[in-house]
């Protein structure tokens, strides 16, 4: 059973039956259709993947278990993502050394559409996967920054 | 670049902030709609249940600030203050804050303060606006304003209508009206072909 219910925000998970207890986050990035504008922002922690790369992140998934290497799987993830999320050059500790998650292109937004305390959904949320508000207001974003690319990002709690 | 782009009217469709009608220089403003987790900036509530991580964060050098709606007051305060306590000018420099930053900086927790975070082609200290579920961008200008900052005042229809939409989506949301100079990233990225890794 769910508690605090009200963090489901804009989710509509596939079903009732979770998957396991790692909790799930979808992050909703709005990529600006310029690199002149916008906010640097960290990847979300423990990623799964994006709606829009999850596909070929698969492939590369697949790829890693017949014998690609982890160097090659690793560059390929790099490649896939790199229309939103790139290796952090960008944000370093007092200590010198980048933190190690990735960081967003500038986005014009990013919003939590929504946290949930168990895993409900086998793969990454989609827009078919968002409530009727959480579709409204997604379209309603589409429709604010014309120029942009959302993505829906999903992250594991663990 | 931006300038070419007639950034506001293809970046944002509806215009969501009035900015003043005059401006006094060409650095630009942009004003960024915060939603703060409540919740996690008063840890009032340690047993609740808070999913983790569920919270992103801004960061953008110091010298970019220029004011939060909710800590305006205050930080206008303590600039006075500071001008008066030193007697000189407005640039005065204590270790390495003006005294507006170092105002900012005093009144700005838990809203924002100065991080621990670098960025390696800077130089001055990054602030940073931490517990967020979000952050938009709803206003730009291409130019900067004497003495303004956004407030819900400034918002335009469209404006006061998103601002009570994202407050109604996840519990115990706090606004904030980030009010920041420039029109550039709010820190330059930095990638693997500008280091010396590449």
């Amino acid at each position: 059973m769910r508690r605090e219910a009200c963090y489901d925000g804009f989710l509509n998970p596939p079903d009732e039956c979770r998957i396991s207890n790692e909790g799930e986050r979808v992050w909703l990035f709005v990529r600006a259709p310029t690199d002149a504008v916008g906010a640097i922002v960290m990847e979300p922690y423990e990623m799964i993947a994006t709606d829009r790369t999850y596909d070929e992140e698969c492939v590369a998934y697949y790829a890693l278990e017949f014998g690609l290497s982890f160097e090659e799987y690793r560059r390929e993830i790099e490649r896939i993502r790199e229309p939103l999320f790139v290796p952090n050059f960008t944000f370093r500790s007092d200590y010198g050394e980048f933190y190690d998650e990735m960081v967003s292109r500038p986005v014009l937004a990013v919003f939590l559409m929504g946290a949930l305390e168990k895993r409900y959904h086998e793969q990454v949320y989609t827009y078919d996967d968002l409530t009727d508000d959480g579709k409204a207001f997604y379209d309603f974003i589409k429709t604010l920054y014309p120029e942009s690319e959302l993505y829906l990002a999903t992250a594991l709690e663990t | 670049m931006l300038q070419e782009m007639d950034a506001p009217t293809q970046l944002i469709r509806e215009r969501m902030v009035d900015f003043p009608r005059d401006g006094v220089g060409r650095d630009g403003t942009l004003v960024w709609l915060l939603a703060y987790a409540e919740r996690l900036l008063l840890d009032s509530r340690p047993d609740a249940y808070i999913p983790l991580d569920i919270t992103t964060q801004l960061l953008f050098p110091v010298d970019r600030f220029i004011g939060l709606d909710l800590t305006y007051k205050q930080h206008q305060k303590r600039y006075t203050e500071l001008l008066k306590s030193v007697e000189t000018e407005p640039m005065l420099r204590t270790n390495y804050l003006t005294a507006y930053e170092l105002a900012a900086v005093d009144t700005g927790r838990p809203y924002l303060y100065i991080s621990t975070t670098e960025h390696p082609q800077l130089t001055r200290p990054l602030m940073i606006v931490p517990h967020l579920y979000g952050a938009f961008l709803i206003g730009i200008s291409s130019v900067s304003y004497a003495d303004w900052h956004c407030t819900t005042r400034d918002l335009t229809e469209h404006g006061h209508a998103f601002y009570e939409r994202v407050k109604q989506i996840l519990p115990s949301t706090k606004l904030g009206l980030l009010t920041l100079r420039g029109t550039e990233p709010l820190v330059p990225l930095v990638l693997k072909s500008d280091t010396d890794d590449a």
